[in-house]
């Protein structure tokens, strides 16, 4: 192994957390990152991310479970003087528990949110117990490695910080024409197609239960049912949340915690997922819901507390003390490189 | 030479991981394969797909290596990715035979093997060994000359075996088919069958995943019964989806 000046952060996983944390640290790193993904959204991210430093690294869309180890094999063995895994430890179909004995770099983990059932299936603690020299929390101080020595929380991740917000609130305003003399409700649909298709549902719902609010759906494709006129296309996210009053999604990482940072009620229907426990994250900090009609009357109640919001509230951006964190390891946790 | 191999069907997603004696013939037709080479059985793997040829490729030891030798398909037999007629395979690699990508776990030499030649369970992956010897009808055997004894330590599972040879659960046929081969044990485990948090048996059942079956390094006991039972569980399902979050 020959270091560089590189971090690599492994970042597989589906959806958009795996790849908006990713990025909301990469912003922040000293040196060039590599980010491996396997992301829908990454390609779509690629061709609006602005960072000469930040380099996202597809997966071949034709490797599967068991032809994906060879890859990440090759992808971890470049120069770098850093291994950043978001998630899973272990990899996402296992290929670092082979990997990661071997390696000859400083290993940090991302920690967020992971059924239990998982953690005691592939013998978890364990195995991050010995093979990272650090593990790093943004935002949920009570998932399940919390009581490991290396852990060290920090406040969430988040793609934007406040002043960033500021300067783009108006051109996103006028862009995809956002009223500020009545209430904004923006759902956000993410998910399988099926999950999309529930989203689009909702909004033709809520678009005709309050007539007098502008209702958009923010959403990479646009879901069945969405007029085009109310369909948003943005990334980062964040950028168009900060207009809304009420937002309505699923309760994954990033939607969750940029709602949280910008003070705007979420209202979700926590998504059924093989490792996140969106039902738990939910419940500590949105406004959880089942059914559509739930979902209305819940709108009804915050919209009767409605008044034209103030500027974007001021907000920590945990990845500076992520930063912080990953250079100490860095540094005091040199590994030399094998010799022979 | 002892090879462990592992994949998971494509049909059907059922993972299988056998230990194998060489020569390993992989096809499509477990007559159209050859039951004997230069006097040695030939453990038959049959991969049901069309693309997989009745007799695809053949996994042999030549000049104390560990060779595949490509019969002339029409897709090949490729080794992580490149197909060769005639190439070394080595422990770690991925075969490809149509759309089997079979893991070659390990791989044991006759210095080091240890490994009793027990036939592999299910359709696939009986040795000769074990065919040849088929049952007619003796002491355990049920109508369709299938082995009805209950094996597995932790979990109890029909043996399902053609054959007494080679068996480690009832020793070729030595132990009566009424004696538990793990009766002794148990007297030592009296919270057997028990795998709650606190119980002996939560430690091996929530580390299942690493055991592996060497007697030369004397491992865990963990029956391919008890394997063959938690592939059951849904918890096997984790690191199996490239899409997952």
């Amino acid at each position: 192994m020959v270091e560089g000046n590189r971090w690599l952060i492994y970042a597989l996983g589906g959806g958009w957390g795996h790849l908006n944390r990713a990025i909301a640290l990469a912003r922040q790193a000293p040196h060039p990152v590599e980010i491996l993904v396997n992301s829908p959204y990454a390609t779509a991210v690629e061709t609006v991310l602005e960072d000469p430093h930040i380099t996202l690294r597809m997966l071949p869309a034709d490797l599967s479970a068991a032809t994906a180890p060879t890859y990440v094999q090759a992808w971890i063995s470049q120069p770098a003087n850093c291994l950043i895994v978001d998630t899973f430890p272990r990899g996402l179909v296992g290929e670092l528990a082979d990997i990661l004995p071997k390696l000859q770099l400083p290993r940090i983990l991302i920690h967020r949110d992971l059924n239990p059932n998982y953690i005691a299936a592939k013998n978890i603690t364990a195995f991050v117990r010995q093979h990272y020299d650090q593990i790093l929390i943004p935002g949920e101080p009570s998932a399940p490695l919390a009581h490991l020595p290396q852990a060290h929380g920090t406040d969430p991740w988040l793609l934007r910080e406040a002043d960033e917000l500021s300067r783009v609130r108006d051109q996103v305003r006028d862009c995809w024409q956002l009223p500020s003399d009545r209430p904004v409700i923006i759902i956000c649909a993410t998910g399988r197609p099926d999950e999309a298709q529930r989203f689009g549902e909702l909004l033709g719902a809520i678009a005709a239960t309050f007539p007098h609010c502008a209702v958009r759906c923010l959403a990479h494709h646009r879901p069945p049912n969405c007029h085009p006129a109310q369909w948003i296309s943005h990334w980062p996210g964040m950028d168009v949340l900060q207009l809304a009053d009420l937002v309505v999604g699923g309760a994954g990482y990033n939607l969750t915690y940029e709602c949280k940072a910008l003070q705007i009620p979420l209202i979700a229907l926590p998504l059924d997922r093989q490792y996140d426990r969106q039902d738990r994250r939910a419940a500590q900090h949105t406004f959880p819901v089942r059914q559509t009609s739930d979902c209305l009357s819940t709108i009804t109640q915050r919209l009767t507390q409605w008044r034209p919001r103030p500027a974007i509230p001021r907000y920590t951006n945990g990845n500076h003390a992520a930063l912080r964190a990953i250079m100490t390891v860095t540094r005091a946790n040199h590994r030399p490189a094998p010799r022979g | 030479m002892q090879v462990q191999l592992r994949w998971t069907d494509p049909n059907t997603g059922k993972p299988s991981n056998p230990t194998l004696a060489t020569p390993i013939a992989f096809g499509s037709d477990f007559a159209v394969m050859p039951s004997r080479l230069d006097d040695q059985a030939v453990s038959r793997m049959v991969l049901p797909n069309n693309a997989v040829e009745p007799y695809h490729a053949l996994l042999e030891v030549g000049d104390g290596q560990l060779l595949i030798n490509d019969r002339g398909s029409r897709i090949g037999a490729k080794v992580n990715g490149v197909a060769l007629p005639f190439q070394p395979v080595v422990a770690g690699d991925i075969l490809q035979i149509g759309p089997y990508e079979i893991t070659v776990v390990a791989i044991k030499t006759a210095a080091t093997a240890a490994i009793p030649n027990e036939p592999a369970m299910g359709t696939v992956g009986l040795s000769e060994a074990a065919t040849a010897a088929s049952a007619s009808g003796g002491d355990g055997f049920g109508p369709d000359g299938t082995c009805d004894r209950q094996i597995g330590f932790l979990v109890k599972r029909r043996c399902g075996r053609t054959s007494t040879a080679g068996c480690p659960h009832c020793r070729n046929g030595q132990v009566a088919t009424d004696t538990d081969p793990y009766r002794d044990d148990y007297d030592l485990y009296p919270g057997y069958g028990h795998y709650g948090r606190n119980y002996w048996g939560y430690h091996y059942y929530s580390n299942r995943d690493r055991y592996y079956y060497d007697p030369a390094s004397r491992q865990v006991d963990f029956t391919e019964a008890d394997a063959a039972s938690f592939e059951d569980e849904s918890d096997q399902d984790y690191e199996m989806d490239l899409d997952a979050s």
